[in-house]
């Protein structure tokens, strides 16, 4: 008796928060690159890849983790490509070009003609339809169905042409637009099978560079090459994806050859470099770490807008609402201390809340909050906050926001189990308390974690953002739409209508030319920065460990294999 | 004989009964949201994840879901026979009770562990997918610590307080006292990685085409049997070490040592014989316990077992799963318990069954 | 003749039978004597005497050295331990890697190096002993109370009250205890305090089959049959003789469940479920000093984090070996039957 319930899919950002050392797609490196190879390719040799965690189901619009995506990625074709290098978006995938209605809502996607799947059919605009319209079949439940948001219609005008129509200008639509087509021709055309086809656990046809050959899972999957592969075949004769839970066995097996390519951890760095057989490409990943600051009372958690969509004035929280007690905690944490020890130094300070890989929209001129323990003191002690029975700990007496009397005592809680953020914790533990905070640290599960935030019941956590991608759109972290105890990003309740207002408007400048939505983001960032809803505490890097084996390896931040069929076995 | 295994069998019911409330009770009352877990995204709607609850059933209170999970049928208020017929599950609405039925075809009463929530795959495929790396593991395990402990666990006995005696005492507990992760690593570093002589993870070397290679799988096997075997060397040895105590002092044994029959043959074929009987108690426990106890080897040696399985399945709230596991393992302990009884009866005929 | 005596005389005259030269002495006084001749046991008891000490010193030991096992100084992690330089520099050596080493840390001697915060090493392997033995010790007496009431009320009694109390054993039994341990603690927040309570309340199944079994033959013996034929009270019985009797097992195996609840607690902080940092305990240092296995210096390539591995690595495996030890020892010394062989 068969009983397959709906597929529920864990979440890109959950795995980047659990295993924070996945290669990952990214921005802007500084890599070793290696001389081209210059003879003709050499045929043959197995690229061998390591992984923390498996894939749970070979699908494009049922997976959602990063360790599906990276060997289900190899087969399946997408409308856009992304530059390895800049993360643009850019024709390099089925889309060969494309044209913008002049009030931005249609677009015409013209297609490559001629790929095929590896059974001989052709690629068409069915597929992409055929995906799309999936999703929203009731008889599919998947968490991509808000890909769909604001898509008014797509249609087939011809086998290789495609036009969706939006409802609205949106700037960052064309995001939605990058999953993974599925081969129309092998599912059954009411969806019916959609959710339970042995397709999802063994993708019979490719049309990327490699195809489906085996998945024991939690052991490894392999790929085979694709000799049809529309770009070339590759030279490799196959990929694995093997799985490896614990880093140190790990980085073991990356000495020993038994893995390729492996993502390094900060405290693994060194031992990589001093290898003579392994090259080491270190990146700026699209995330940074933050301590998030409750503006709210975590006993009174509330949303953001009513139903009408008029703010809510928020219970305020009776310590970290006080603008003074957050400017202190941003000037009494030493930076260059936490990235050197903390990170190994791995990381970067950054100001606000857009990265500077995203050139157009990063305001440089925004200064960090710099290290100063005796200003973060003045500040507490001109905002009411001293210690006045000599405890060590500083009491309200005269403050803004809490009874008199009640102590500068404050949560700060992190997931256990990543190292990184329990030393951080500890540290800023250490450093607060010194200027007369009494910090109470702890480490909880993550599943807890994840509870106390979205249910907004926390002070302060320690936490992070992966995986945010080129465009600086990220309202669902700031809009008080997204304040919604229980499931609203915005867990932090941070409210101020001037910045609703900006983020609107920035993803909805007509054109949607960089030039013209910069300014918004500009103010965006000052006004982040000068509120401190969070205190941001590094830009994220990433770290590549892999072998010398093959020739043509080109690394870019987005994309580790974008020139995979065009490597070839060094002699 | 007969009626003994069915009579334990019998009894093995409201056991798993019992099993079947405290796990679930523990795991459905547990902190952490299954469903937040995994939509922790930005991009995915409350609505959606209202439907993802509504569908795993995770919105009804935990008795109803008991049942469920017990007789695959799940009831609902009103008809929404519609919203959850499909082709597996049989809905129909009593009008009466303004109720509706349905059956998923599921249960454990009627065998089916249900569907993990993490893979969409069904709990006892997924179980059935690991339980050759486990089986090969423990059984390596099991058959080394016999083969080291017995021997040793005798002889200290033989030789009891003398420097070999302490020495097995000293080395045995050594094992046991290291922590295997640790110790685990060390071994990777200086067998796999300073000598290279060993594979530091893995069942088996990774290859495009995964050939069955006897010597590569026992290679693989060497450092995690190792390891596995360490505490069953300790805990086999010390129980024969007690046991041939016993025996030694036994009437027979004073005798024949007083007929003049040499010591060796007296504690080798009097002595060791009698000896092993009793350890048919401790090997269904051990067995299982080789078996279930191999979580952090699994993990550091990247050993795609059951144990490893049930715990990121935990890790993940997985609940299915998790629960299957947990029945799973039960079932294990208590066949295993049955067996070494009757092993037990049928090597020592004092013991009748 | 009291009844009371009649049971310490019985035990006297069996042991004393072999040496009738010698004047008869208590079982206890037996398994003392025989147990100072077992050097290996002593000196696991002394090993394990002082670590109990020195972990519960910690706060003194703290304040001697001047630094608490939280203090944080990136500016001097991974420092390697002073007590080598230290004395070379005393025999004259080495003059100059001490004083070095000493000004680079303010003046605070890290005798065992420091971590990568900079934390005192030393200190927090005497503040983790504390949380790691402690949780252990608490732990076991749990299990003990639960156990030995358990068991000696389930083989006292026999009848219903056994079927019950051995069929709520089998169950929780046959479910793998550490996935019971896995499940509970993943899912909950361990904290000292609940982790002692699910070590314990999970723990005590074992010790109470022993106790049962060992009540069971106990029971049947003459001088408890005597007591109850004398018309003693149950609960009298059970304190005076059946527990007594049983007290010996009962040390052998709380010895050697501290042990293994130390290597528990360890195993639980390698799959992150066990005590959280900031709080140090020996299976959290050990498990976070695994992760800078392969940190090295850029320009030595020299590895720079082995000190932290070899403290709680050694601390857990000594301590743990100590506790099997005795509890060896002491199931030789405290069997007065083993002594007829030798």
């Amino acid at each position: 008796m068969k009983n397959r319930k709906i597929s529920i899919l864990a979440a890109l950002l959950v795995a980047a928060l659990l295993l924070a050392a996945c290669p990952q797609p990214v921005p802007v490196a500084e890599t070793a690159v290696e001389a081209p190879a210059s003879d003709a390719a050499v045929q043959g040799g197995v690229w061998v890849e390591g992984s923390s965690a498996d894939a749970t189901i070979l699908n494009p619009i049922l997976a959602s983790d990063s360790a599906s995506f990276d060997v289900l990625g190899w087969f399946f074709p997408s409308l856009l490509g992304q530059d390895p290098f800049s993360g643009a978006i850019v024709p390099t995938e089925m889309a060969e070009s494309w044209d913008v209605s002049e009030d931005g809502l249609i677009w015409t996607f013209h297609l490559q003609d001629g790929v095929m799947w590896s059974d001989g059919e052709q690629v068409t605009a069915d597929d992409f339809k055929f995906t799309y319209d999936a999703i929203a079949s009731d008889l599919v439940e998947t968490p991509r169905k808000a890909n769909l948001d604001n898509i008014a219609s797509i249609d087939v005008l011809d086998l290789l042409t495609i036009q969706v129509t939006y409802e609205e200008v949106k700037c960052d639509a064309l995001n939605n637009l990058g999953l993974g087509w599925l081969p129309s021709h092998l599912y059954a055309e009411d969806f019916s099978d959609v959710m339970d086809s042995p397709l999802n656990e063994e993708p019979a046809v490719s049309a990327g560079p490699f195809i489906f050959n085996d998945w024991i899972r939690d052991d490894n999957a392999t790929v085979l090459r694709n000799e049809t592969y529309w770009k070339g075949a590759p030279n490799m004769d196959g990929w694995i994806y093997k799985i490896v839970p614990d880093a140190g066995a790990r980085l073991a097996q990356l000495q020993t050859g038994e893995l390729d390519l492996i993502g390094v951890q900060p405290e693994q760095l060194t031992t990589v470099q001093l290898n003579p057989d392994l090259n080491l490409h270190k990146f700026q990943d699209d995330g940074y770490s933050y301590i998030g600051l409750n503006q709210a009372n975590p006993e009174n958690p509330q949303a953001g807008q009513d139903e009408d969509g008029n703010l809510v004035e928020q219970d305020p929280h009776p310590i970290l609402s006080d603008l003074a007690v957050r400017q202190a905690i941003a000037h009494a944490l030493d930076y260059d201390t936490i990235i050197e020890n903390v990170y190994l130094g791995q990381g970067y300070q950054i100001a606000a809340n857009v990265l500077p890989a995203v050139g157009w929209a990063h305001d440089p001129s925004l200064e960090p909050y710099a290290f100063d323990t005796g200003r973060a003191a003045q500040i507490l002690d001109d905002a009411g906050w001293t210690d006045s029975d000599g405890d060590g700990v500083r009491e309200c007496n005269g403050c803004a926001t809490a009874e008199a009397g009640a102590s500068l005592t404050i949560r700060l809680q992190t997931n256990a189990g990543n190292t990184t953020r329990e030393d951080l914790g500890a540290l800023v533990q250490d450093q607060l308390n010194s200027i007369g905070f009494d910090i109470q640290f702890e480490a909880i599960e993550f599943g807890t974690l994840v509870g106390e935030l979205l249910g907004q019941t926390f002070d302060m956590v320690i936490i992070g953002w992966t995986g945010l991608g080129t465009d600086p759109n990220d309202d669902s972290f700031w809009h008080s739409k997204f304040d919604t105890p229980g499931s609203g990003f915005n867990f932090v309740s941070y409210q101020n209508a001037r910045i609703d207002e900006l983020l609107e408007q920035a993803v909805s400048v007509p054109g949607c030319a960089a030039e013209d939505r910069a300014p918004f983001y500009q103010e965006i960032q000052k006004i982040i920065h000068d509120d401190i809803p969070y205190v941001f505490v590094t830009g994220s890097v990433g770290n590549t460990g892999y072998s010398k084996k093959f020739n043509g390896t080109d690394p870019g931040p987005w994309s580790f294999y974008h020139n995979v069929e065009t490597w070839s076995l060094a002699q | 004989m007969v009626r003994y295994v069915i009579r334990r069998l019998l009894q093995a019911i409201p056991t798993l009964l019992g099993v079947s409330v405290i796990s679930f009770v523990l795991v459905y009352n547990s902190p952490g949201d299954p469903i937040l877990i995994r939509t922790f995204d930005p991009n995915i709607t409350q609505e959606t994840r209202e439907i993802l609850r509504r569908q795993l059933g995770l919105d009804q209170p935990w008795a109803l879901q008991y049942i469920g999970w017990l007789t695959g049928v799940t009831l609902r208020n009103g008809d929404v026979v519609a919203e959850f017929g499909r082709q597996d599950t049989r809905c129909s609405f009593a009008a009466a009770l303004n109720t509706t039925f349905c059956d998923n075809g599921a249960g454990i009463l009627r065998g089916n562990l249900g569907t993990s929530i993490a893979t969409n795959q069904p709990v006892w495929e997924r179980l059935v997918e690991r339980m050759p790396a486990t089986f090969e593991l423990s059984v390596s395990a099991l058959a080394v610590s016999l083969l080291v402990g017995v021997p040793l666990g005798v002889l200290s006995a033989v030789r009891q307080a003398s420097l070999f005696d302490g020495s097995v005492r000293v080395l045995a507990v050594v094992g046991n006292a290291l922590p295997s992760f640790w110790f685990g690593l060390m071994l990777i570093f200086f067998f796999g990685v300073v000598l290279g002589w060993l594979p530091t993870g893995g069942r088996r070397t990774v290859s495009l085409t995964n050939e069955f290679d006897l010597l590569d799988r026992v290679r693989h096997l060497i450092l995690p049997t190792i390891i596995l075997a360490f505490g069953g060397i300790a805990g086999i040895s010390r129980f024969m070490r007690t046991e041939t105590l016993e025996v030694i002092r036994t009437d027979y044994i004073r005798m024949a040592r007083a007929k003049g029959v040499p010591a060796n043959r007296v504690w080798f074929i009097h002595a060791l014989r009698n000896a092993l009987i009793p350890l048919m108690t401790i090997l269904g426990p051990t067995i299982f316990g080789v078996l279930t106890g191999a979580v952090i080897v699994e993990t550091i040696f990247s050993w795609p077992g059951m144990g490893r399985m049930t715990f990121s399945a935990a890790v993940q709230r997985d609940y299915p799963t998790v629960l299957g596991a947990v029945m799973f393992f039960s079932l294990l302990t208590i066949l295993g318990n049955l067996l070494s009884d009757i092993l037990y009866g049928v090597v020592d005929p004092r013991v009748r069954l | 003749m009291t009844v009371a005596q009649a049971h310490g005389s019985t035990h006297a005259n069996l042991a004393a039978e072999p040496q009738l030269q010698r004047k008869p002495r208590t079982y206890w006084s037996m398994a003392l004597h025989s147990l100072r001749r077992d050097l290996v046991t002593l000196i696991a008891l002394g090993f394990l005497a002082t670590m109990a000490a020195l972990s519960l010193l910690a706060p003194v030991v703290a304040g001697a050295v001047g630094i608490g096992p939280n203090d944080t100084n990136p500016d001097n992690a991974f420092q390697q331990p002073y007590l080598g330089p230290y004395i070379q520099w005393r025999a004259g050596q080495d003059p100059l890697r001490a004083p070095l080493l000493l000004e680079k840390a303010g003046g605070v001697a890290h005798w065992l190096g420091t971590d990568q915060l900079g934390r005192d090493q030393f200190v927090r392997l005497l503040y983790g002993g504390r949380v790691s033995l402690g949780i252990a010790i608490a732990a076991t007496i749990l299990i003990l109370i639960l156990g030995v009431t358990v068991g000696t009320t389930a083989g006292f009694f026999g009848g219903v009250v056994d079927d019950f109390i051995m069929w709520f054993i089998n169950t929780f039994v046959s479910i793998p205890g550490i996935y019971l341990l896995i499940i509970v603690t993943a899912m909950f927040k361990p904290n000292p305090i609940t982790l002692t309570l699910f070590l314990g309340l999970f723990g005590w199944f074992g010790t109470a089959r022993l106790i049962r079994g060992n009540v069971f033959k106990v029971r049947a013996l003459d001088f408890v049959l005597a007591a109850r034929s004398v018309g003693t009270r149950n609960a009298r019985i059970m304190l005076q003789h059946v527990i007594p009797n049983s007290l010996p097992i009962i040390i052998v195996n709380a010895a050697i469940d501290v042990g293994i609840l130390i290597l528990v607690e360890s195993a639980l902080s390698f799959l992150g479920l066990g005590i959280q940092p900031p709080t140090a305990t020996w299976g959290n240092m050990l498990n976070r000093a695994n992760n800078f296995l392969f940190l090295r210096d850029p320009e030595s390539g020299a590895f720079v984090a082995l000190h932290l591995l070899v403290g709680p690595g050694l601390l857990i495996t000594l301590t743990v070996l100590a506790l099997y030890l005795i509890g060896d020892g002491l199931r030789d010394a405290l069997d007065p039957m083993m002594k007829n062989i030798r």
